[in-house]
């Protein structure tokens, strides 16, 4: 059979290395290169020889279904599960036999087709390695698993560079890391987990590993921050409980997209595109604010080419024309809580017209005034008396003046005051946009009542000022008072079922028990998310400035401070980290730098990577634990709030891994806990006679849970609990049909919380290296370094900004593997205005060197000389210029390895985005999102 | 069906191939393979595709889809998608276009195979290409205006798109189809009033490429751009 | 304004039919192009001492088809399935046709060149020369009489084949240009210029190769002394002709780069595709200069037609600059309408230019074997 004859070639090439393969049934057939796909037959459509596998996509993050076509025993072909939402406009009803559902395919982008190539990957890694040179000098020896982990565990004088503590060494949860700063906890916490992309149900399983059984609180430190994790952290601050909004694209007239590209990008791209089309064609009209003319922007009804940077003004310059000219909901803004909002069907309400203290920058309170109201209330005016919020129907939106010898003002008041210090021609002026292009689009967003919608994503986010311009935006939604409504602004989502359990109808509460001899992790993690610098014994020894920055709202994590951390031994030593899934170096703006963090195995004693191929970061370390692929692989991933129904993907393996020594992240951290003793694994792991010896013990549990329910009798049809989870897995997971999406005016599983114009907390909290307020209003913040300073970009030498982003058929550091997608990416990839290459001598597909204050020498790509770019920005786009990843050989047991040039074609904006100069070793970063900066970088680009 | 019958007569005129050499007279052109299983054409279906260009965003899906599908060769497409950049900035414009064979009703790829190795299954429409018969000689390669064909490196021998023709016939819609993600492709049977494709071809205006040279293309583009489609079609 | 087409992204159709084919194109134009003006002039002088060069003229073209035959075959997917294409049979493509067309022109230059050669041979034989076992087994037995006697024994059948081949040479030239001009979809080819451009360039690379291989037996010094001036004249005479071949081939490359501006866009775009664009290079210098321009104005005027240097440098330029002539029209015409006006992707296939190279090398043994081994010079002697 055909589609067998080639995975016949793809097993021999990835057992060979490398390979000069011949293939077909009449003659040998021509050298297809050093990667060879094509076979003479087309992939079966049944058969007894095929099997369906409905599992989950992780070649980009959005967490598609996918329905495996196995062929074999070889995956032949990845398509979309139609039971899946993601893939499928009307995905089928959840009781569909499996079977009848073989000859539906839901759809597949590119990536997703592609994955049967970075699964068949010839430069996999197939075995433990350990490096045989100096930390990154590219020399590697075989090792067994067993020698793996006892040296991990044991330590030892591993490199003959002096003795290495082992993990059981370092597991000690008494002694304190650092005797003069106790609040930063044990000495456990020197042991770092640090995975780059790390989903559900992993997540979990780590997090039991390193927080509750081994015990330290620097569990998955994982990538957020280099993702989008402003975006999260602004709308945090702008909800209760809710940090990702869509719109309900479906049902909504006019959607502003500021800084994403949905048909390209963003969470799901599939659906997006199709949710979108199916927008315009019921006369939708689609905005895309981008410096980037975006294969969405050739879709949309406006693009406005905005100066990055700079989106909160024009957010702000709207906000102007909309309150001058009347078009903010006035009704919605004044109801002052939940009970008086409802009267308008309103299922949220907004704080626009609670008292702020002007004296400390708190909500005024009942008791600040002797009001007698619940302890939950605010303070409003309404007819001019202070009155409980809970207590009045319709509120005074402005006020300002003295309670009780308090100033105070209203939200709206200090809203207005702060949108009315510059006028729109200011704003438009920062943008530099024609100030009639804010006045228009304030005037149409403002004319479609509650089914406009103003979303955003990396774009405006991933600056130094990301935070207060995500509030800023997602503000634009409130002043119309379109969230949660049909067509409105989703902040909720459909959401999931709780795999973790802790819900009255699940069986498994994985969460909270089912952990025998369990320990608290406590302390500062080296990132320093989370904490506040203030309390801190460094704080009372030296005030401001810290050392480094402290990120108090950035509860995702601040990836790329994690190396710069540990080779600055702030606030401590790190003696041993583990990464997973990680490619900081290669993922992070001025990621080359951050390698300098880890090279010296005196400051960081031992580094373990987890890694499928040898990516840039893991090239560091000094064992690469080979791990398997995600169609090998279990998890339980989430869906972004594009869907409104509940949806709960289960991954699981479609094969065996296709190399035999490599082992699952579970396996590998099951295997450490048990030959480290840690509580929680073995035979009794769960609990007396419960079983956790491997991964599917826990994910039956985790499948378990899905298929039950969160409520009493939610459970999925079956007998018996495997017959349930059977039921799970044969769909890929568990999902709400199509119907529930909308309940009346509403989307069914909305937020029905509050919205806040104003962030208490935001106002209330110091900036670790200033000492300076943060703003709890919306604000346009100019570039500024870590101390708060504006940032000499030099731009008389370095005139452009370099700008980058995802490609429809790229994701991230994986995709350059498969030949197939590198095949559809142009040889040039440094984007450029025409007007701009001109003026440079640049023509199309010139060789360019692109280098900046932060990196001198600079990457090198061909130029891509378009018009459709903001003049003045070049971008590059990602997932091109491997430096490792299979694109170079290494040595492997004296020998150099095979490799593939293609993978490292072309060039990444990353190696030359600017340091903070400062800090001078970490990008520039967003103090209150903890985001990286990778918009701000002013580059100059030139023929070589 | 179709297919025995072909290996069959291979068989029949392998076992004569010696006799043939000698005989290449007009003898020999009686053993030509019998003409297409004489399928009657009533009630025959006519499978075709509409492309909607304004649903199309470039993202490839189809293209991949096609290639692990029909394991097409490193570097070679049946299907592939035209990027086409507009305008100067800021009225900027892209078009995209889909492509893959027409299974024109007269094509000239199958005019002018000298073997007869492509050829249409009159019960459908759709144009294949016979590996057993096919010599390999590019012509057919030439001949189509669409650029819709490559020579396949592994089989030696002419390949193109065939409307996943193993797919189709077992009732699954073909791999492009399926998988595009901006649902820009209608697949369907155009002899069928309620199919898909008639009510979308009824809803929509259509255009097929370089309508002008007459081959009768079965995939029709809804918005093409006229750069695209107009005479200068050497942005196909 | 927003009509300017920017940059079109992705996908440039190759060029399907390489070099090797476009050999051959050349080759069998120019064997069918040779065997025509041979017997033309032959119709023209009907002298005996023409014969030695109406033997060029057939057996070489001879040669050149069937060798070059296999330049086809070798650019086959499947060349072990060559054969099926005398029954595997299209009636709707020209190419189909060609098996036959290429397979009579063998035959019946072959018939033609053996009656041409057989009086010599059966009269060498007799007489024992070298080669006489070889042309006892060629001619079957020793006749009797003169070598015209013989020769007028089979006069009738050399008629016959000599009408046959001749017709089938212009059969060929006019399946040429049909062939490509049953392209429909390829702007620079379907026209019924083609058929034309054949032609002429049959005929001036004919009378080309015929002065510069009649040129090479007489310098290997088969010819006798008187032979030799007789032969001389005869080559002015065809300079002559060639010079108006050359005329008529720049006429039809006019007309056709004329009609060309009629045919729209595409035929715009080939038209700038030869003369400003990527073949620019090659046309004007190779095809138009070398090929044209030069061998006209060598041969323009009498002394230069004398002079056998001159003759042969206008051939050899005109024949290469005939082969970029067919370059330009058949892989030019497969740059369009598909690409995005980039130089031709050509596969790079060394394996299968080594194999032309063999074959022409072949050729040209053969050839001069041929002047070695074969009688071509008339034994007339005799009777003087
Ligand atoms: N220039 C530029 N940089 C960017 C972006 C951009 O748009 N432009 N985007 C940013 C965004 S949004 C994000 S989310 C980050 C993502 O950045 P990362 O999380 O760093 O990227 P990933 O591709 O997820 O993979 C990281 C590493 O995981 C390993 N890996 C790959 N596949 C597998 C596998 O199947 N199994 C295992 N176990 N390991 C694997 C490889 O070593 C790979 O290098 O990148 C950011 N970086
Ligand atoms: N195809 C594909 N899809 C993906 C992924 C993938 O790797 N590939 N990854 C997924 C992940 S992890 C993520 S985080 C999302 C990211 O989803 P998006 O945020 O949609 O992705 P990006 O491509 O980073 O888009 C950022 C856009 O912002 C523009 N931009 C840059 N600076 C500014 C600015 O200051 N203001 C404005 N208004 N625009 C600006 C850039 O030009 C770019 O077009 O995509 C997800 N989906
Ligand atoms: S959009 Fe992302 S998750 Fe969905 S199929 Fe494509 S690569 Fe997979
Ligand atoms: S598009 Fe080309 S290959 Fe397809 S049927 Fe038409 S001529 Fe033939
Ligand atoms: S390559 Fe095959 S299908 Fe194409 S024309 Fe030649 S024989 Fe026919
Ligand atoms: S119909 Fe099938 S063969 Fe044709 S382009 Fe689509 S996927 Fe490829
Ligand atoms: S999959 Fe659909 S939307 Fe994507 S490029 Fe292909 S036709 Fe266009
Ligand atoms: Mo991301």
């Amino acid at each position: 059979m055909g589609s067998n004859n080639r995975r016949k070639f793809i097993k021999s090439a990835l057992a060979l290395g490398a390979m000069v393969a011949t293939a077909g049934c009449m003659k040998p057939a021509e050298k297809t290169g050093d990667w060879i796909s094509g076979a003479p037959e087309v992939d079966p459509v049944d058969g007894d020889n095929v099997k369906v596998v409905r599992t989950v996509c992780l070649a980009c993050h959005s967490a598609c279904g996918l329905q495996v076509k196995v062929v074999d025993g070889k995956v032949a072909k990845v398509s979309g599960n139609p039971y899946h939402p993601n893939t499928m406009e009307l995905h089928l009803p959840y009781d569909t036999d499996p079977r009848a559902a073989d000859k539906f395919e839901g759809t597949a982008c590119a990536k997703a087709g592609a994955l049967v190539q970075t699964l068949y990957n010839p430069d996999r890694l197939l075995h433990p390695l350990k490096r045989a040179g100096a930390r990154g000098s590219g020399k590697w020896k075989t090792i067994t698993w067993e020698q793996a982990y006892d040296e991990i565990v044991n330590g030892g004088d591993l490199f003959g560079e002096g003795h290495v503590e082992g993990l059981a060494a370092l597991r000690d949860l008494e002694t304190p890391i650092d005797p003069q700063a106790p609040e930063l906890g044990s000495k456990a916490n020197s042991v770092v987990f640090m995975p780059g992309r790390i989903e559900h149900g992993k997540k979990e399983f780590t997090d039991r590993w390193f927080k509750n059984a081994f015990g330290t609180v620097n569990n998955r430190l994982d990538h957020t921050s280099i993702c989008e994790t402003s975006h999260h952290v602004g709308l945090d601050l702008c909800f209760d409980g809710s940090h990702h909004i869509k719109p309900d694209i479906m049902n909504a007239q006019y959607i502003i997209f500021f800084g994403t590209s949905p048909y390209e990008a963003n969470f799901p791209m599939q659906a997006l595109a199709r949710k979108l089309n199916f927008f315009r064609e019921n006369e939708g009209k689609l905005v895309i604010v981008d410096p980037r003319f975006s294969n969405s922007a050739a879709k949309a009804h406006r693009w406005i080419p905005i100066l990055p940077g700079t989106d909160a003004a024009f957010a702000m310059g709207m906000m102007r024309w909309m309150i001058e000219n009347d078009r903010i909901d006035k009704r919605y803004l004044a109801f002052p809580g939940k009970k008086a909002s409802a009267i308008d069907g309103h299922l949220t309400w907004c704080d626009a017209s609670h008292l702020v203290r002007q004296d400390n920058r708190k909500y005024l309170r009942p008791e600040d005034i002797g009001l007698n109201a619940g302890d939950k209330e605010f303070v409003v005016m309404a007819d001019g008396q202070a009155n409980g919020s809970a207590s009045v129907a319709m509120a005074d939106l402005e006020f300002a003046g003295d309670l009780n010898g308090i100033a105070v003002k209203t939200v709206f008041s200090m809203l207005k005051e702060r949108i009315f210090e510059r006028t729109v021609e200011e704003y438009a002026a920062i943008c530099e946009l024609d100030p009639k292009v804010i006045a228009q689009t304030a005037d149409e967003f403002s004319s479609y009542g509650r089914r406009a919608i103003a979303d955003f994503y990396r774009g405006p986010v991933q600056h130094t000022n990301g935070t207060y311009t995500a509030r800023t935006l997602g503000m634009l939604n409130f002043l119309l008072g379109n969230v949660s409504w049909k067509g409105g602004c989703e902040a909720h989502g459909g959401s999931h079922w709780h795999e973790m359990g802790g819900k009255e109808g699940n069986p498994y509460n994985l969460a909270k028990a089912l952990h025998p001899g369990a320990v608290k992790a406590k302390g500062i993690t080296i990132d320093r998310k989370k904490a506040h610098y203030e309390d801190s014994s460094e704080f009372k020894k030296n005030g401001y400035p810290a050392k480094r920055q402290w990120f108090p709202f950035a509860y995702n994590n601040v990836y790329q401070e994690v190396f710069p951390s540990i080779g600055a031994q702030y606030p401590y030593q790190v003696k041993a980290l583990i990464t997973y899934w990680n490619n900081v170096a290669y993922s992070s703006p001025a990621g080359i730098h951050q390698i300098n963090g880890v090279k010296d195995p005196k400051v960081l004693p031992l580094f373990i990577a987890i890694d499928y191929v040898m990516g840039e970061t893991s090239a560091w370390a000094d064992y690469i634990l080979p791990t398997i692929h995600i169609l090998e692989d279990w998890g339980t991933p989430h869906v972004a709030p594009t869907i409104l129904t509940t949806t709960s993907g289960v991954r699981q393996p479609c094969i065996p891994p296709v190399a035999k020594d490599v082992k699952s992240t579970e396996e590998i951290f099951i295997d450490l806990g048990l030959k480290m003793g840690l509580p929680g694994y073995g035979k009794d792991g769960f609990g007396p006679g419960d079983p956790l010896e491997k991964p599917e013990h826990w994910y039956h549990k985790l499948v378990a849970n899905i298929a039950f329910g969160d409520k009493k009798g939610d459970s999925v049809p079956g007998n018996t609990e495997a017959e349930k989870v059977k039921y799970v897995l044969d769909r890929g997971g568990r999902f709400e049909d199509h119907g529930k999406a909308h309940k009346g005016d509403h989307t069914r599983h909305a937020y029905k919380n509050a919205c806040f114009f104003y962030s208490e907390k935001l106002a209330t909290t110091r900036d670790s290296m200033t000492g300076e307020f943060y703003d709890g209003l919306p604000l346009y913040e100019p570039l500024k370094d870590a101390m708060g300073r504006p940032v000499d970009l030099q731009r008389d030498k370095y005139p452009l900004l370099v700008n980058t982003y995802h490609p429809s058929f790229h994701a991230q550091a994986r995709t350059a593997a498969s030949r197939w997608l590198m095949d559809l990416t142009p040889e040039e990839c440094v984007e450029m205005y025409a007007g701009d290459a001109e003026k440079l001598g640049i023509k199309h597909g010139d060789l360019v060197r692109v280098h900046s204050v932060s990196n001198p020498e600079g990457v090198k790509g061909r130029a891509f000389v378009t018009e459709a770019m903001r003049p003045g920005v070049v971008s590059i786009p990602h997932s091109l210029g491997h430096w490792q990843y299979g694109s170079k050989p290494f040595a492997l047991d004296g020998k150099q390895t095979a490799s593939r040039k293609f993978v490292g074609r072309g060039c990444s904006a990353n190696p030359v985005m600017l340091l903070d100069p400062y800090l001078k070793d970490v990008c520039l970063q967003d103090p209150i999102g903890g985001s990286s900066s990778f918009f701000d970088s002013y580059v100059a680009v030139e023929k070589v | 069906m179709r297919q025995i019958n072909r290996k069959l007569n291979r068989r029949q005129f392998l076992g004569s191939l010696g006799v043939s050499a000698t005989a290449l007279g007009a003898g020999a052109l009686l053993i030509q393979p019998e003409k297409r299983a004489g399928a009657s054409t009533a009630g025959a279906k006519k499978y075709a595709m509409v492309i909607d260009t304004n649903r199309c965003t470039c993202c490839h899906g189809c293209t991949i889809a096609c290639l692990s599908e029909n394991n097409v060769p490193d570097g070679k497409y049946r299907s592939w998608v035209k990027k086409i950049a507009k305008g100067r900035y800021p009225d900027t414009s892209f078009h995209f276009l889909p492509r893959l064979c027409n299974q024109c009703e007269d094509a000239p790829c199958l005019n002018l195979c000298p073997t007869g190795a492509t050829y249409r299954t009159e019960e459908d429409g759709v144009v294949h290409v016979d590996r057993e018969i096919c010599v390999g000689c590019h012509v057919c390669i030439d001949a189509c205006p669409y650029g819709a064909r490559f020579f396949n490196p592994i089989t030696n021998t002419a390949d193109k798109c065939d409307f996943c023709y193993h797919r189709i016939t077992a009732g699954v819609e073909p791999a492009c189809v399926t998988a595009c993600t901006g649902r820009a492709r209608i697949f369907g049977d155009l002899n069928d009033p309620q199919s898909e494709i008639i009510k979308y071809l009824n809803a929509h205006s259509t255009q097929t490429i370089r309508a002008d040279l007459d081959t009768r293309p079965k995939v029709h583009y809804v918005a093409a751009d006229a750069a695209i489609l107009g005479a200068d079609y050497s942005a196909l | 304004m927003n009509e300017v087409i920017q940059h079109i992204h992705w996908i440039n159709h190759g060029v399907a039919l390489g070099y090797l084919i476009a050999f051959y194109l050349y080759f069998f134009a120019l064997a069918e192009g040779t065997h025509i003006v041979s017997h033309l002039s032959w119709l023209y002088y009907r002298q005996d001492n023409y014969r030695p060069l109406e033997k060029v003229g057939s057996f070489l073209p001879f040669v050149i088809l069937s060798l070059v035959s296999f330049f086809l075959i070798a650019d086959l997917g499947h060349p072990e399935r060559a054969l099926t294409m005398s029954y595997n049979w299209n009636w709707t493509a020209p190419v189909a046709y060609g098996f036959y067309v290429v397979l009579l022109c063998i035959i019946s230059y072959a018939f033609h060149s053996y009656y041409l050669f057989l009086p010599e041979m059966v009269v060498k034989a007799r007489e024992g020369s070298v080669f006489a076992g070889l042309y006892k087994l060629l001619t079957g037995g020793l006749a009797d009489g003169t070598a015209d006697e013989i020769r007028q024994r089979h006069h009738g059948k050399e008629r016959f084949w000599a009408s046959t081949s001749v017709t089938m040479s212009i059969v060929g030239l006019i399946y040429l240009g049909f062939m490509l001009s049953s392209f429909k979809g390829r702007v620079a080819w379907n026209s019924a210029v083609m058929i034309f451009i054949f032609i002429g360039q049959g005929l001036s690379t004919g009378a080309a190769f015929l002065i510069l291989f009649a040129q090479l037996k007489n310098a290997l010094g088969s010819a006798s002394a008187s032979n030799f001036k007789d032969q001389d004249r005869y080559l002015s005479g065809l300079a002559r002709f060639f010079k108006y071949a050359l005329l008529v081939q720049a006429l039809i490359w006019a007309i056709y780069l004329m009609q060309l501006k009629f045919v729209g866009q595409g035929g715009q775009a080939m038209i700038n595709l030869l003369v400003s664009g990527p073949r620019s290079g090659q046309f004007w210098f190779l095809q138009v200069g070398a090929g044209l321009v030069l061998p006209f104005v060598l041969m323009l005027f009498k002394s230069g037609r004398d002079q056998w240097l001159l003759r042969v440098i206008a051939a050899l330029a005109a024949m290469v600059g005939a082969f970029y002539g067919i370059a330009n029209l058949f892989i030019g015409g497969q740059m369009l309408p598909m690409t995005s006006f980039q130089l031709e992707q050509v596969p790079y296939e060394p394996d299968k230019l080594i194999f032309a190279a063999i074959m022409v090398a072949a050729i040209l043994l053969i050839f001069v074997l041929s002047y070695k081994m074969l009688p071509y010079e008339n034994i007339q002697s005799e009777e003087a």
